[in-house]
């Protein structure tokens, strides 16, 4: 009981998180947060964790594939980011 | 369950083609997002701007073509011009509200609400977006959404999701062509 109340506490913490200064990050992010996070596997959870802490004009630029992150496993995650929000 | 987090409410999201929440971001509705696919969605109101630069076009046509034209008659332009306009009005498809998912756009408007197809198609510009869509009885409307017709966060909002389903949709597309190309030689 306590694990789920502190996985929960850390899902809110990362909704909060998700809620970027850029308002274009905030429609990739939050939903992703939201219904995938939990989903995914420990490995891919801290991955989501280190990219949350990018910054926004990186973040901003990778999600519009103007460029991509130097450390592969982030890349991994926005790929995966980008393609759960342009699934049907 | 709805979290508040600091003025914005997060009331949720939707589960497989369940009736979505959304969230509230800065007074703009960014309706959250199913399970699969991101949906933004916004309220459309009256693109102002856009008509003051008409009538301005307009009126300095009038005023130009009136003095080079002296003495001969103009009735016909005054005549023809607040008519071209009144065709262009009631031409316009005027949404009121659209919701944009990966693969199809939803329009609010007088005659209720329309599915249409989007298959990627159209233009993001600084002042508009165009929506190049296409009707369940397959007739193409294109839509134009002008800036100042919606709120900033929504522009925001509806900028970034052109942007990145637009290149998935492109890319699907190209997908599609190649499958094509691949099963007409390698049959």
């Amino acid at each position: 009981m306590d694990t789920i109340e502190k996985q929960a506490e850390r899902l809110r913490r990362l909704v909060w998180h998700s809620r970027r200064g850029m308002l274009e990050l905030d429609v990739l992010l939050l939903p992703f947060t939201e219904n995938h996070y939990s989903a995914l596997n420990e490995t891919d959870k801290i991955v989501y964790r280190r990219m949350i802490d990018c910054e926004d004009q990186d973040l901003f630029n990778w999600f519009l594939e103007k460029s991509t992150s130097p450390d592969t496993e982030i890349q991994r995650i926005v790929e995966l980011v980008l393609d759960n929000a342009r699934s049907r | 369950m709805p979290a508040v987090v600091e003025g914005s409410v997060v009331k949720g999201s939707v589960v497989e083609g369940s009736v979505v929440e959304g969230s509230v971001v800065k007074g703009t509705v960014v309706k959250g997002t199913v399970v699969k696919g991101t949906v933004v969605e916004a309220t459309i109101g009256h693109a102002g701007r856009r008509w003051w630069y008409i009538w301005l076009g307009v009126m300095l046509g009038i005023v130009f073509s009136s003095l080079m034209s002296w003495p001969t008659q103009t009735y016909g332009l005054w005549l023809t011009l607040p008519w071209l306009a009144h065709l262009c009005w009631s031409a316009e498809y005027r949404a009121k509200r659209i919701r944009l998912a990966p693969d199809q756009v939803q329009l609010w408007s007088d005659r209720g609400v329309e599915t249409f197809q989007w298959q990627g198609k159209g233009r993001l510009s600084h002042a508009f977006i165009r929506f190049e869509l296409i009707r369940e009885d397959a007739q193409e409307l294109t839509l134009i959404l002008w800036h100042d017709s919606v709120s900033p966060a929504s522009w925001r909002a509806l900028n970034m999701a052109f942007r990145v389903l637009q290149s998935g949709q492109v890319g699907k597309a190209q997908l599609g062509v190649a499958r094509k190309v691949d099963s007409f030689f390698f049959r």
